[in-house]
């Protein structure tokens, strides 16, 4: 190391990193003299020379030809499904810790969902009749037949919501540059996740209660 | 410095840089009285980064960016008040044709390609803006620049305690409130520790809770889990407790 200390007067780039510009246009001796690598007449001399992507010289382009169809709902989710039989096959085989709360980025280490979850993890009841394991997992959704199962074999089960700021900074905390603020959701979500029935993690615990005696 | 370029033999991706598999070493000193406590453990991926100038350039060129307002604005003849009569006729005058008096040419008129409400922020990859606050912290650890505190308590919220403390080369919930007036000292949460305030001041102070949190942002540990560098620095800290 040589001698002052890293400060904000003594920073350089990596050598190499910054390449000269070529200037068109500079003389014959530059290789880019005269016509300055445009070539000899016609549109393509000029900033704008070349046609655009789709144009088809004039003639109505074919995504002109087609009428519109269909919509797309902003608003729409898509949930990676999860069922209870995964769960069970992978705390089988030990790729989930019985003993710490589940949560979607373990079932995301342990292979149950794939790497690119879109808007968070449903939990379904496939496999709801065989299954016996005490867990404590965190999901984004779950099915009325799952939340049941679950909690008929001793475990506990919440809904949590996750936007795509934070569902990225669990899922893929590498991906962020900064630990992340949890998000509150609002409108339908909020609804969502304040009801017992859905275990949701704004609902009132003795509500939750409630509802799971109703259900016994 | 002297570099080596290493490639792999069969021209593929290069080697990934084995990790150091032992933590660092590094004095906790107790505030006021300057005394040294005892040693921690530090990651030896935040903290034993590889001391890249070329990183630092390029996040404090990015933090810099992203501060500037961007709100620069002059007038264009259409913009400037006034000038929608022709100030004489076009011809016969003897006068130059004028169309404005509002026209870039007269005083008072408008600017031809000034400066236009902009967005100055440039694009950085996160992991080298977190790469950025490894060298860093690695640069100051390296520089003997950073005071690890057992903790950051003042007596009171008087500038006097707190220069007292810095001053007997020792540190720091008054903190914030005692710093306000200094131009030289800057106190900022763990989680806000930038490149640009690091390498603004000559030395970093942080508490080992500090440390520890960072360290958790920053690791790139691979040897296991993040919690078997968890378990294994602060095996180490039990350790000094007990002594």
């Amino acid at each position: 190391m040589s001698g002052a200390r890293f400060g904000l007067h003594n920073l350089q780039k990596a050598a190499g990193a910054t390449k000269q510009a070529i200037r068109a246009g500079r003389g014959r001796s530059s290789r880019r003299g005269k016509t300055a690598g445009k070539g000899h007449k016609g549109a393509g001399q000029h900033a704008s020379g070349r046609a655009r992507l789709l144009f088809a010289g004039g003639q109505t382009p074919f995504y002109r030809t087609q009428p519109k169809h269909g919509f797309h709902n902003p608003h729409s989710k898509e949930y990676d499904t999860v069922n209870l039989d995964d769960i069970s096959r992978v705390l089988k085989a030990g790729r989930l810790d019985p003993s710490q709360t589940i949560t979607m980025k373990h079932l995301m280490d342990a292979g149950v969902v794939g790497r690119q979850v879109k808007h968070g993890v449903k939990l379904l009841g496939r496999g709801k009749e065989r299954f016996s394991d005490p867990i404590s997992i965190e999901v984004s959704r779950a099915s009325k037949s799952a939340i049941g199962a679950i909690e008929e074999a001793g475990g506990s089960i919440t809904t949590v919501y996750f936007n795509q700021r934070t569902l990225l900074a669990h899922l893929k905390p590498h991906r962020v540059s900064r630990p992340q603020a949890q998000a509150r959701p609002r409108g339908a979500d909020l609804e969502y996740y304040s009801n017992p029935d859905n275990r949701g993690y704004l609902a009132k615990q003795k509500q939750k209660e409630q509802s799971m005696e109703e259900v016994d | 410095m002297v570099s080596t370029r290493v490639s792999s033999p069969l021209g593929g991706p290069l080697p990934k840089k084995p990790q150091p598999t032992t933590p660092l070493q590094a004095w906790v000193t107790s505030l006021p009285a300057a005394y040294r406590v005892g040693m921690m453990e530090l990651d030896p991926t935040v903290f034993g980064e590889d001391l890249r100038k070329d990183i630092l350039q390029r996040v404090v060129v990015f933090q810099r960016a992203s501060w500037r307002a961007g709100t620069a604005k002059t007038k264009t003849r259409s913009e400037v008040r006034g000038g929608g009569k022709k100030p004489w006729q076009q011809k016969g005058t003897g006068r130059a044709r004028a169309s404005s008096i509002r026209s870039p040419l007269f005083r008072g008129g408008g600017t031809v390609h000034g400066p236009t409400p902009k967005d100055w922020s440039i694009k950085l990859p996160k992991k080298v803006q977190r790469m950025g606050v490894r060298v860093a912290l690695s640069a100051k650890l390296a520089q003997n620049d950073l005071l690890i505190v057992d903790s950051l308590n003042l007596p009171s919220s008087n500038e006097e305690d707190l220069l007292e403390a810095l001053f007997s080369n020792s540190l720091p919930p008054n903190l914030s409130a005692a710093a306000e007036g200094l131009d030289d000292v800057t106190v900022m949460p763990q989680r806000d520790i930038n490149v640009y305030d690091m390498l603004n001041h000559p030395t970093l102070i942080m508490s080992m809770d500090a440390v520890r949190e960072v360290e958790q942002w920053l690791s790139t540990w691979r040897h296991g889990s993040p919690e078997d560098l968890t378990s294994f620095l602060e095996a180490d800290d039990q350790q000094q407790d007990q002594q």
